[in-house]
């Protein structure tokens, strides 16, 4: 889409709410009086971020809509359906706006494109189709990085659930959402419906949840003891922000590398011997470029948790969860046999992406404090805890030599390390603490939480050599990691004007997220918001690389050429590795957030 | 079984029952009809659709609604000793309130006429609907209530911000150690539809009340302190502890006397005061000083006028701290429920911040959420028969929960 059908779709949203932003008459809420219990709302929303460092980059210009119809025919019994369809218009806008981060390796999103259709995509020889994407699932995490309309399909329906109680028992079915959890921000034990990071950690709670069909049955013993179950039957990813797009992590932009352009290159012979023909160049690219795309033996998932209260101020929750790793973005090298190539044997990296089982056993609680300590009156404490039992890391260990360890001797040496997949026990924990405070005349509500994450049996030593697990900024993760969030949020003129402030960082890892906001309450219908993303960090680690290979491809020889990846690399094209927050530095940026409401 | 066919299924029960439900249901109510002297002669059934009657409500097949008096005026004529109220002794008070625990110095007297607290307790039991009759040998106890409220937020300008809320709050008379409990549910304007607040009141003053939050955008009920006492309420201008009164917060004397002039300050020109009018002028009221304990609250006091003998409340100032009048309150608490004079119902309330000129109206709503009018305050209408009032309804403790706060919410 060329960039005037981009503007006038903006445009035209705007046409199409103008008349809704004169007129403040009449309620918003929809009652179909010919259907007793039916209810018609929604919103129409458009969220737009600039990039600070270079502002003629929109990130985003996201129009979406929320239609929602909730009919409640009877006191027991409720449908609630939910449509979200969304445009935006960053990804369809070429030119100078929104060049700089919408391709990997610098290539601007003309020429990537969202389908990886010729010309990147690998021609289909022999009849083989190993064009991106080609083999992927539907519901994948990376069929996303190149097609936008999967998700474009699945947001359209939203929720859609009914519920039935009857006597003790409460019963969800349907494609909904479920929390858990006491956490602001992070999520620990808040883990039952997968996350959208299509904007990393930007988005509202509510807008980062991807609901999923499941069955929600619940059973009240009494007002404060109940009992819940919940049935998953089909298993959802986390959804990552698109390769090439502006929130994308380097995993993913990394296996768009890898899977797309590394193929590619081998393709047209880079870093192959002279004269290689096209048909051996085909199939080493393909088969230098498997991708592992894995499903889980058994999609089901199941979860329980127990609510109950000690006294009148303290709540406590028991959890259980039974189900798959959500981030599958994992890279492993992997050996084995490839007649095209010399020897018999190729250093091949896979990208394995196949969803383990997990079992995330948690607590939770709150409390309320009258007089804490005789220092402080009305302290709310909240806390959680979450066991994840053998989660599956990705980590790194340094060089080696390839040719005394596994491979012929043109390999040779491995500069960038290598890589493993390895299961540890992961536990996570969160004590917050809330608090209302009067100052300056306004009511400030004040919010303090401490994260601790703590890898059981962190493996710092992999085959004899010193080893790392690797976070999602593809550089170290701790074995013990603390996280500091700092919230505070005020109104003025009765709450027309609101103040929210969101301050995380991770003092191992010394990055950090601030988010400040004010909101505009226009009327009953239209409200703004304004803000900032500011996002600091180390951007480019000096850790080792784990991606890279051989600068000269093929035992040094310089006759045959570099590789297409470079071991002194600290960025890759546009990808840079940092620290989890660090790498997003480059995305700090002022936001505006225009809502309608009906 | 295929995920297609198990989908299916799935929606063909889904059209099935919706078929089935769309029966709407007719719902019982009771008119008065007027006899001489303003009493009630006899009852009028009447039917009213299942949109007229609140969320929760329409859960109790046999709950019946009782309409309002047709004329405001029969409402006010309710006298003291009708509603069950004696200022006269203190003791009476005490005895009523046998199952609260106050601190040490709080204790109401033994004997006499009421003093500050007394009223103030008596204030907090109004707004709670947590209702009794002093002077009847048999206990006349009002269970529970639920209705409808709205609020205008209105700026200097004079835009206007609307909210509307669900209201439950029923009394437990120190069963169960609680005082009574409080859910307020919004279901307008669209963006906090479905956000609820849930308070329970326990007797012992030294424990602050449970407060809870239900906010879709969150899914999730969060604890909240109590400490937002002081928060304005849903952006009003008035505060939590203002509709719900947290009595072991405050100090609270009898300063001094009045009888109410709408023509004379504080009431004239003061916002409410024309539509409050018949009901105040010429009331004779004590003056309650209340002084917060909490020095952290940004109030230095507030001065509320009480009618002397019949406990109604009429006009509050509140103050800053640096003794500067900063707020008036001119609320309505009387007896519009004509099938039980002991009962308290809510009004047309007015709220002014005389530093921003932010005014706030918060009334049960002219328009109900059907569409149907219900109620004019205009001065010269006032009419209440076409409100419906849902007292003593029956409902379970299960609608103060936290299961009830997202119920009718995604």
């Amino acid at each position: 889409m060329g960039k005037k059908k981009g503007w006038m779709i903006v445009f035209l949203c705007f046409i199409f709410m103008l008349p809704f932003m004169v007129s403040n008459s009449g309620w918003a809420l929809i009652v179909v009086k010919e259907i007793p219990g039916l209810e018609l709302g929604g919103y129409i929303r458009n969220q737009t971020d600039i990039r600070v460092y270079s502002p003629r980059d929109i990130m985003r210009c996201d129009t979406n809509a929320a239609f929602r119809a909730d009919y409640k025919p009877t006191p027991f019994l409720q449908f609630y359906l939910e449509l979200r369809p969304f445009i935006d218009t960053a990804y369809d806008l070429s030119g100078s706006l929104s060049k700089e981060n919408r391709g990997v390796m610098g290539i601007s999103h003309d020429d990537y494109s969202w389908h990886a259709s010729p010309p990147h995509a690998i021609s289909p020889y022999f009849g083989t189709d190993t064009e991106v994407g080609g083999w992927v699932r539907q519901h994948d995490v990376l069929s996303t990085n190149v097609n936008t309309s999967y998700w474009r399909k699945m947001s359209l329906l939203r929720e859609a659930w009914f519920l039935w109680k009857t006597g003790p028992w409460q019963i969800k079915i349907g494609k909904q959402i479920v929390t858990w959890g006491e956490t602001d921000g992070l999520k620990l034990m808040d883990m039952i419906n997968a996350t959208d990071y299509r904007h990393f950690i930007i988005d509202d709670m509510e807008d980062s949840k991807i609901p999923e069909f499941m069955a929600n049955i619940t059973y009240y013993f009494n007002q404060n003891w109940n009992l819940q179950f919940l049935w998953i039957p089909w298993y959802v990813e986390n959804f990552q922000a698109p390769a090439g797009s502006a929130w994308a992590l380097n995993g993913v932009n990394l296996i768009y590398f890898y899977d797309h352009f590394d193929a590619l290159n081998l393709q047209n012979g880079v870093g192959l011997p002279p004269g290689t023909p096209y048909y051996i160049r085909h199939m080493i690219a393909k088969n230098a470029c498997t991708i592992d795309y894995g499903e889980p033996d058994n999609e089901n998932e199941f979860a329980a948790r127990l609510k109950g209260a000690l006294g009148s101020h303290t709540e406590f929750t028991l959890n259980y969860f039974y189900t798959h790793q959500k981030n599958n973005v994992f890279i492993r090298t992997y050996w084995r046999e490839n007649p095209w190539l010399q020897g018999g044997a190729t250093d091949v990296f896979q990208f394995y992406t196949k969803p383990q089982v997990q079992r995330i056993y948690g607590f939770t609680f709150n409390h309320v404090f009258g007089n804490f300590l005789n220092l402080m009156r009305d302290l709310v404490m909240r806390g959680e805890f979450a066991y994840y039992y053998k989660t599956e890391f990705f980590g790194t260990y340094h060089p080696f030599d390839y040719t005394s360890e596994i491979g012929p001797a043109f390999l040779g040496l491995s500069p960038g390390g290598d890589l493993f997949i390895t299961k540890r026990d992961l536990l996570r924990a969160c004590i917050g603490w809330d608090k209302n405070v009067y100052w300056m005349g306004l009511n400030w509500l004040v919010s303090l939480q401490t994260f601790y994450e703590r890898i059981i049996g962190y493996p710092y030593s992999q085959k004899g050599r010193p080893s790392y697990i690797s976070n999602v900024g593809l550089t170290k993760a701790y074995q013990d990691e603390i996280t500091w969030t700092f919230y505070f949020n005020t109104d003025i003129m009765n709450e027309r004007i609101k103040f929210d402030n969101l301050f995380v960082w991770n003092q191992m890892q010394e990055d950090g997220w601030n988010r400040f906001k004010v909101g505009f309450d226009i009327s009953n219908h239209w409200s703004l918001w304004i803000g900032n993303n500011f996002f600091w960090g180390n951007d480019k680690s000096s850790e080792i690389n784990p991606f890279v290979g051989n600068a000269l491809w093929n035992g040094y020889n310089p006759a045959y050429g570099t590789g297409p990846l470079n071991p002194d690399a600290t960025r890759i094209g546009n990808i840079r590795r940092g620290d989890p927050l660090g790498e997003m530095s480059r995305n700090t940026s002022f936001f505006m957030e225009l809502k309608y409401m009906f | 079984m295929t995920r297609k066919k198990l989908l299916l299924s799935i929606a063909s029960v889904i059209t099935f029952i919706l078929i089935i439900a769309t029966n709407s249901f007719a719902w019982k109510a009771i008119k008065p009809v007027m006899g001489p002297g303003g009493k009630v002669a006899s009852w009028e059934e009447t039917t009213i659709p299942d949109d007229r009657v609140p969320i929760g409500v329409n859960e109790l097949k046999d709950a019946v609604g009782v309409f309002g008096y047709p004329k405001e005026e029969y409402g006010l004529k309710v006298t003291p000793e009708e509603a069950g109220i004696d200022t006269s002794d203190a003791g009476k008070l005490k005895r009523a309130y046998a199952y609260l625990k106050v601190m040490p110095g709080d204790e109401l007297p033994d004997s006499g006429p009421w003093n500050g607290r007394c009223y103030m307790q008596f204030q907090c039991s109004m707004l709670g609907m947590e209702q009794f009759s002093l002077t009847s040998k048999e206990p006349v106890r009002l269970k529970d209530y639920a209705g409808d409220f709205q609020f205008d937020l209105i700026d200097k300008e004079g835009r206007v911000r609307t909210r509307k809320v669900y209201q439950f709050r029923k009394a437990y008379y120190g069963e169960g150690g609680m005082r009574y409990k409080n859910m307020v549910y919004f279901f307008e304007p669209p963006d906090l539809k479905g956000m609820s607040i849930l308070v329970w009141k326990p007797v012992d003053e030294k424990v602050p009340d449970d407060n809870w939050i239900y906010l879709p955008a969150l899914r999730r009920v969060r604890r909240i302190a109590a400490a937002q006492k002081m928060d304005a309420f849903g952006g009003t201008d008035m505060t939590n502890d203002q509709i719900d009164r947290a009595t072991g917060m405050w100090d609270a004397k009898i300063t001094g006397e009045a009888t109410l002039d709408v023509e004379k300050p504080p009431l004239k020109g003061c916002y409410g005061t024309e539509p409050h009018r018949n009901r105040m002028q010429g009331k004779h009221c004590v003056i309650v000083e209340m002084i917060p304990r909490n020095k952290d609250w940004p109030v230095g006091k507030e001065v509320v006028y009480f009618d002397k003998k019949g406990a109604n409340w009429y006009y509050e100032e509140t103050y800053d701290k640096g003794g500067k009048l900063i707020k008036v309150l001119q609320p309505f608490m009387e007896h519009m429920y004509p099938k039980n004079p002991v009962y308290w119902t809510y009004g047309d309330w007015y709220a002014h911040d005389l530093r921003t000129d932010h005014k706030t109206m918060m009334y049960l709503p002219e328009i109900d959420k059907a569409g149907y009018k219900v109620l004019d305050y205009s001065p010269d209408k006032r009419d209440w028969s076409n409100y419906v009032f849902w007292f003593d309804t029956g409902y379970p403790d299960d609608y103060l929960s936290q299961q009830f706060m997202m119920t009718g919410t995604r």
